[in-house]
């Protein structure tokens, strides 16, 4: 029985190999060639960052008489990567599993339920955790003379290091199962939780080499810490060496932690698993409903469907939270900016603001809030199509939430940039006319794409709002926009002035603007209500 | 006939909430049991308790002679259940589903094939074996639920809302299916459901409300006790009605009078012959019952 279990939950595990979730059917044999390559191939390249990673502190580590440093470092490395693959796996498969309720019912003890749920994670953690930890073998091999015993402990190693992420991960797991109940706007927090994961993780990137440098700088001081503060890890470095005593006790360790886990785990599993930890209960208040305009509960109903997708705001409205964090940046750092543009635009400085607009456009165009709109009405199209409301009224709330998340943002980002750059008068009009000219236009160039190639038909929303062309042309349809502008400008500098040729590139953008605008509400109006 | 569930004074809370208080009832063997109440009125949590999923707080349950305490693996051997979502893997054929959930009833090669033919036979899937579960209609996938739930030959088969969400053509070819399975196997179904309908072809019907026994009995029993009887007179004017001098309305073509019983019915008839030239007297439905019960709709999963 046990085996039964162990291969429907490895079975599970790795469905997504086989199947395609996304369009709901099972892959081709060609398919999933692909996918395995395609999936290796990524393994492959953070293998190599990694190999890099390995290779700059190996051998100076080694050298320095601190093996074992190299060893616990890149460990602790393996233990942060599987512990991030595995944590959000372990809240799936512990608290969400939809099958918590029928493997109960059957004559299968919880304890044997949770062992194989737990050998699922145990799979995804160790998978996670070789990608750093090949390369570091490998690297460890080319550096480093190792024995028999070090050859079979270093083996050994990643096997039981990755017990170590599992214990990590069921109690992560935990905490999110336990967080996940008391949020209200789940929604905001995931793309907030986002965000802070991919800022953190530019600025350990960008940190990465710093970081190696204080370590081969310090490395009395940074084994001392790591002795003391990741005393295992000490003793895995010392086992990799072919230190038996190490692995025993770097092993007793791990097993011990795990087995505290486990064994707090199986006596909690029954009310876990068969708690719906996934929702937070509400008390329903009865109450008058607020009337509104068609207009205003149209506008309402956009924005509703804008929050309740954190792949929507993650993708399409990135500069909502760009526009002001650049602001702010400008505002702490704007001089220290404006001296660099000075410098490298020396005898140009009046392009510098022409530069300005043209990077607030850029920013904007990260909303495209429009251009999945339609698409994300999906089968429920037929609502809108039935209320008594015209496709005019309907497409103009989609272009309104645009307008609104985007210009407010993108105020106060040229606010602060004429803060900063203190233009002349008008040019301190013509910026803002620019930049709210090209908002419109964008607005309405990824509703026209959308209404163009609309796509009402997917099984899950990140098909309309990320592999969408209309997504893709707004995005990139705006940046290309921009750049063209800006080639035409050093092409037509030596008879336009800056402020001049903004005027001009205002006055095109405006009357394009408007014309997309009359599309929409003509054409588009009349495709909208045929769809 | 012999009593498959015992279930006596059970007693649930979470924290503050007593979900099921003092509950006391029992199955008989081949029978239709149908358990009715509104959300919350405890049901969810005495299936849950019965599947073994929820420890309770005191109380004995015993399924076919063992109790679930003392001999749970034993006790839910005799149960197959199906849930209202079904737990089978989208990914997965209707034959690689099957076999991966037999396999935990340890019945694996030649003993899964026969009763995967046996099965499919009966509930006619046979050409759905190959085809991936997610390509299946609501009530295709409803068949396999059920398959799911019958592959260790169980004795009990619970159904936690089974037809919830199937049109009523698969409702229909869902229960002739659950019938022929009653005769065939002797089977002894345990029934949650919010469609009335189904309730008042089952054998026995316990009602819940706020965790406690409300009402218990046969169908015919209930609508007798709780219901009463409707004539319906055709072909009549209003002021003939009214010497009847009893309370009625006009419904479908129809003046409708409620009386407590067929033999009140029989009554009314007799004292008043002319009146009665064209009539109808039907029992009161069971949704009448429920309501009259616990003084709420059941309107497919929602209370009103």
């Amino acid at each position: 029985m046990i085996r039964a279990l162990f291969k429907k939950q490895m079975m599970e595990v790795f469905s997504w190999i086989f199947y395609d979730r996304k369009a709901g059917k099972t892959r081709s044999k060609k398919g999933i060639i692909g996918y395995v390559i395609l999936y290796l191939a990524l393994f492959a390249f953070l293998g190599v960052i990694f190999f890099s990673f390995a290779t700059m502190l190996c051998e100076p580590l080694a050298e320095a008489g601190f093996a074992w440093l190299y060893f616990a470092l890149m460990g602790l490395l393996a233990v942060a990567l599987g512990v991030f693959g595995g944590v959000f796996n372990t809240f799936a498969s512990l608290y969400l599993a939809k099958d918590n309720d029928l493997l109960l019912s059957m004559p299968i003890p919880p304890a044997k339920i949770l062992a194989a749920r737990l050998s699922g994670v145990y799979a995804i953690g160790l998978l996670y955790e070789l990608i750093v930890m090949i390369p570091a073998l490998i690297v460890y091999f080319i550096h480093v003379r190792v024995g028999i015993l070090g050859i079979l402990f270093t083996l050994l190693i990643p096997l039981v290091l990755s017990v170590f992420v599992l214990t990590l991960s069921c109690i992560l797991g935990w905490v999110v199962a336990i967080v996940s109940t008391r949020l209200k706007n789940k929604n905001i927090i995931t793309v907030i939780l986002s965000l802070v994961f991919l800022a953190g993780y530019y600025y350990l990137y960008s940190q990465a080499y710093a970081v190696i440098g204080k370590i081969l700088a310090n490395p009395d001081g940074i084994a001392e810490s790591v002795r003391s503060i990741f005393y295992p890890f000490y003793h895995m470095g010392l086992a990799a060496g072919g230190n038996a005593l190490s692995m025993l006790i770097f092993t007793a360790i791990i097993g011990a932690l795990f087995c505290i886990v486990y064994l707090v785990l199986s006596k909690s599993f029954l009310r876990i698993a068969t708690e719906n930890r996934g929702t937070a209960k509400t008390k329903y208040k009865e109450k008058a409903v607020k009337s509104k305009s068609v207009s205003g509960a149209l506008l309402h109903k956009e924005l509703r469907r804008f929050l309740s997708s954190p792949i929507y705001m993650l993708n399409c409205g990135l500069g909502i939270i760009l526009m002001p964090i650049a602001a702010i940046a400008l505002l702490i750092k704007g001089n220290d900016l404006l001296e660099m543009l000075s410098g490298m635009f020396e005898g140009l400085e009046n392009v510098i603001p022409l530069l300005a607009a043209a990077a607030i456009c850029i920013i904007a165009s990260m909303n495209d809030l429009t251009a999945p709109s339609v698409s994300l009405e999906g089968k429920n199209l037929w609502i809108v199509q039935s209320l008594p409301v015209t496709a005019r009224q309907a497409l103009t709330a989609k272009l309104k939430l645009h307008l609104i998340l985007t210009i407010v943002p993108a105020a106060i980002l040229t606010l602060c940039v004429e803060i900063v750059l203190k233009p002349s008068v008008v040019l301190g009009i013509l910026i803002p006319v620019a930049v709210l000219a090209f908002i419109l236009m964008g607005a309405c160039l990824g509703l026209l794409a959308n209404l163009k190639m609309p796509n009402l038909k997917w099984a899950n929303e990140t098909v309309p709002v990320k592999q969408s062309m209309a997504v893709t042309i707004a995005l990139f349809g705006g940046w290309i926009i921009v750049l063209a502008l800006g080639g035409l400008y050093f092409l037509c500098r030596s008879f336009l002035s800056p402020t001049l040729y903004l005027l001009v590139v205002s006055v095109l953008l405006w009357v394009v603007a408007l014309v997309l605008l009359r599309r929409v509400m003509t054409k588009g109006a009349a495709v909208f209500e045929s769809l | 006939m012999k009593q498959i569930i015992e279930i006596s004074h059970l007693n649930k809370s979470f924290g503050e909430i007593k979900a099921v208080q003092d509950l006391s009832f029992s199955v008989r063997e081949g029978e239709l049991f149908a358990f009715l109440g509104v959300n919350g009125a405890g049901k969810s949590t005495t299936i849950n308790i019965l599947c073994g999923q929820l420890r309770k707080d005191s109380g004995t349950v015993m399924i076919d002679g063992a109790d679930l305490d003392k001999n749970r693996n034993a006790a839910k051997r005799d149960l197959g259940v199906v849930f209202q979502n079904s737990a089978l893997d989208q990914p997965l054929t209707v034959r690689e589903n099957l076999r991966s959930r037999a396999a935990l009833y340890g019945i694996t090669g030649k003993a899964f094939e026969e009763r995967l033919r046996e099965l499919a036979r009966l509930l006619d899937f046979e050409n759905l074996l190959g085809r991936t579960l997610g390509k299946l209609s609501g009530g295709q996938r409803r068949r396999i639920d059920i398959a799911r739930a019958l592959l260790h030959k169980p004795k009990i088969l619970v159904l936690d809302e089974p037809t919830t969400g199937l049109d009523p053509q698969t409702r229909s070819l869902l229960w002739n299916v659950i019938g022929d399975l009653r005769r065939r196997e002797n089977l002894t179904v345990f029934l949650t459901t919010h469609y009335m309908e189904e309730a008042a072809d089952a054998d026995t019907v316990v009602i819940l409300d706020g965790g406690k026994i409300v009402a218990e009995g046969t169908p015919l029993e209930l609508k007798n006790r709780y219901s009463g009887d409707f004539i319906t007179l055709y072909g009549i004017s209003e002021e003939e009605v009214k010497t009847l001098k009893e309370s009625f309305e006009y419904r479908n073509g129809g003046y409708r009078i409620a009386v407590p019983d067929t033999a009140a019915a029989t009554e009314l008839i007799l004292r008043n012959p002319d009146v009665f030239r064209d009539y109808e007297i039907v029992k009161g439905r069971m949704d009448d019952v429920f309501l009259a019960v616990t003084g709420k709709n059941l309107t497919g999963g929602a209370e009103k």
